[in-house]
């Protein structure tokens, strides 16, 4: 059985129309000829092209199988021969998806091995490193699709954490794929790591925070640190009162577990009945804006706002608006001053949504608190076990993913057919030169 | 008549020496001439031309034209018939040859020879036969008009002026043979010999005009109707576009064409032949091909036999 990789290239038999029109349409060169007298000649009536029988019909056959040879190969054979057809069954296609998410991925033991045994076994190996399992098995999918004709595979290098794969996204993938999964560190019972600094009341100091997740449980520890600096340092209260106003913010915020503020990204905030720095100015560094977005994002100081009554604020294009009270006037503002963010609330520094106010700067400061590569339960080995099943066999369109055809025999054979037109040309050329010199 | 018994050696290698292509390459038309009538005549024992001197050589039946004063009253009286005296003399005849130069007479066959090439020996070997027998000879050369005359006269002297007009004589421009030929009559003064060489691509009707008026005259008319061997087969196998030489005209020749050609030059040919048969003019056509001696032997001969009858 012959299957033809680029069918489409047999419109190109319409070629073979040429040498027939050039064998018919041949262009009739009269020889310019001396003569005594043509009063004798009667003219010709032909001209100096006409249609007339092909003359030398070999030279055309020969022409015809040389454009058929060169479409035929255009077209790129494929002979499915019952050994080609036994060495794509012998061979596998391997996408091996790397999980590179939480330190672990490519440079781990577990990658290196399960690479170096699929090139081992002479297999086409494609290495995709993900830090998403669900996207690195969808290039691995699309790899395989177009992969070379061979049994397919998909190898999942991973810790195999909870969620980060499901049984729908694993039902997804083609039942002839097959699948195994070689979980990464899989003796870690347990996961020491640091926590978020905590701001700590009555000094606004920040304190660490240890934290220990187990399979029995998560266990988080404070530690005071005394060479920690005071909140006061990245957060502060604009006013004359304003060493009172951070102390008294700082106790709710203390309790309702609030990151500590960095001196390194200071914040301000200016209440109600304090007027707001003259020189400040709406020329925000990155972080300021990721902070301003996260308080903008923030849901309960929003519902908040919609509660709450403000006081009537000064109109000035330095500040920019950024949450509105009941009424739709300006609640919130924000402006920057030497490297500071300043936010300006209509509200005096003792209301709840002050506090509230300071707290979601300060988290959305610190930004997400997201750790899942600290993750110590993962997805059962049993479970992975009722996943993982043997490649399938090659299926029946596999030969149209061919990264090689038979077009080079024909190639050869049109080739040897130039040769041989040439020869039978030469011939004839010598016959009419013959004949010319005779006349 | 007789010829000397010759071996097929000796016969051969002359025959090769009489090849046109062979003489045509030769620079020394004189040297051309010599060999091209010692190939010849050799055989020949009597002189091919006869003039009208005092010494009596036969009768022949009077042709209109002749000199009364020739005619033979007391065999009239005696017989009543008109005969008329001819006389054997190498030194009165008077010969004129016309040799066509137009610009068809350029043209030349496969063996390189062309018309006007072969039409040059011709006319050479024939001054210079009829030079050796001590007559005169005379050339006309012309084309469109008479470019170049030489009254006829006899001596070495005088065959080397034609030889060397001959030699300087090129095919080019139109013809105009029957106006030309018409003054070439005129300027014979006295009965003689008028040779014309040519391919008689003219007005054929104005040209067997002139020629017959020069028998009328008295003349004794030879005609040499030189061809090339492709002129006659029309070998042109495929499509080819001929150029007229001498209008400039191009016509389309297809394979049809060939066959018609064959057809109509093969009715000039015969037309002439029969038309010169019928006006007592000796016609023969040679193609370049053609060896010379093979090309002027039968003219001779016949010319003899002329003479001896």
């Amino acid at each position: 059985m012959i299957g033809w990789l680029q069918p489409s290239a047999f419109w190109g038999l319409g070629l073979l129309a040429l040498p027939v029109a050039i064998h018919l349409l041949r262009t009739r060169h009269a020889r310019r000829v001396p003569f005594p007298t043509v009063r004798f000649v009667q003219p010709s009536s032909t001209a100096s092209v006409r249609i007339r029988p092909p003359s030398d019909l070999r030279l055309l056959a020969v022409r015809l199988l040389i454009v058929a040879a060169a479409v035929a190969a255009a077209a790129q054979p494929l002979w499915l021969s019952p050994s080609r057809l036994a060495a794509w069954h012998a061979r596998v296609a391997r996408a091996v998806v790397i999980e590179t998410n939480g330190g672990v991925g490519a440079a781990g033991p577990e990658a290196r091995r399960v690479l170096a045994e699929a090139e081992a076994a002479g297999a086409l190996v494609h290495r995709i490193e993900q830090a998403d399992l669900r996207e690195g098995l969808r290039r691995a999918r699309a790899w395989l699709d177009s992969a070379p004709p061979a049994r397919r595979e998909i190898v999942v290098v991973s810790a195999f954490r909870p969620g980060t794969l499901t049984p729908p996204t694993v039902a997804g993938i083609e039942p002839d794929i097959g699948l195994r999964f070689v979980p990464l560190d899989s003796d870690r019972r347990s996961a020491d790591l640091d926590g978020i600094p905590l701001l700590a009341a009555p000094d606004g100091r920040a304190r660490a925070q240890r934290i220990r997740i187990a399979a029995d449980g998560t266990h988080v520890r404070l530690e005071e640190n005394a060479a920690a600096k005071t909140g006061s340092e990245g957060l502060r209260v604009h006013g004359e009162r304003s060493q009172a106003d951070a102390r008294r913010l700082v106790a709710p915020l203390a309790a309702a577990g609030t990151p500590a503020p960095d001196p390194a990204q200071p914040i301000a905030l200016v209440f109600d009945g304090t007027p707001a720095p003259a020189a400040a100015n709406p020329s925000f560094d990155r972080w300021m804006i990721a902070t301003l977005a996260g308080i903008e994002r923030d849901r309960e100081l929003a519902a908040l706002a919609r509660e709450t009554e403000a006081a009537t604020l000064e109109h000035s294009e330095a500040w920019t608006v950024l949450l509105a009270d009941r009424s739709g006037r300006a609640l919130v503002r924000a402006a920057a001053l030497d490297g500071e963010l300043l936010l300006a609330a209509a509200v005096p520094a003792s209301s709840y949504f002050a506090a509230a106010l300071a707290r979601a700067a300060l988290v959305s400061r610190y930004g997400p608190i997201e750790r899942p590569e600290q993750e110590v339960l993962t997805i059962p080995r049993e479970r992975l076990a009722s996943w993982s099943r043997q490649p399938g066999p090659v299926d029946a369109q596999a030969w149209r993913r061919s990264d090689r055809s038979d077009a080079r025999w024909l190639w050869a054979a049109a080739l040897a057919l130039l040769v041989a037109e040439a020869w039978l040309r030469a011939p004839a050329r010598t016959r009419t030169e013959e004949s010319h010199a005779a006349a | 008549m007789q010829r000397h018994q010759q071996t097929p050696a000796l016969e051969s290698g002359r025959r090769r020496l009489l090849d046109p292509a062979l003489l045509t390459a030769l620079a020394d038309l004189e040297l051309v001439a010599r060999v091209t009538v010692d190939g010849t005549v050799s055989g020949l024992h009597r002189s091919p031309f006869h003039g009208y001197s005092a010494e009596f050589s036969q009768y022949r039946h009077y042709r209109p034209g002749d000199d009364l004063k020739y005619v033979d009253w007391k065999l009239l009286a005696r017989t009543d018939r008109v005969y008329t005296k001819q006389f054997r003399e190498t030194t009165n005849l008077l010969a004129q040859i016309a040799v066509d130069a137009s610009a068809s007479m350029a043209y030349h066959g496969a063996n390189g020879v062309s018309k006007v090439d072969y039409a040059r020996i011709l006319a050479a070997a024939l001054a210079h036969l009829v030079t050796a027998q001590g007559d005169a000879a005379g050339l006309v050369v012309y084309g469109d008009g008479i470019r170049h005359y030489i009254p006829s006269r006899g001596g070495q002297v005088h065959l080397r002026r034609i030889l060397v007009a001959l030699d300087a004589a090129e095919a080019e421009g139109g013809t105009s043979a029957a106006a030309s030929l018409a003054r070439a009559i005129d300027l014979l003064k006295r009965r003689g010999m008028l040779i014309v060489i040519s391919d008689l691509y003219d007005d054929e009707g104005r040209v067997d005009e002139e020629l017959r008026r020069a028998v009328r005259i008295g003349h004794d008319v030879a005609l040499f109707h030189v061809l090339t061997r492709e002129e006659v087969e029309f070998p042109f196998a495929g499509d080819v576009e001929l150029d007229d030489l001498e209008t400039g005209r191009r016509v389309m020749a297809g394979p049809a064409s060939a066959a018609e050609y064959r057809r109509a030059i093969a009715a000039f040919l015969e037309g002439w032949r029969t038309r010169s048969a019928a006006a007592g003019i000796d016609y023969t056509h040679v193609t370049t091909d053609t060896p010379l001696d093979a090309a002027l032997r039968p003219y001779l001969l016949r010319r003899a036999r002329e003479a001896a009858r």
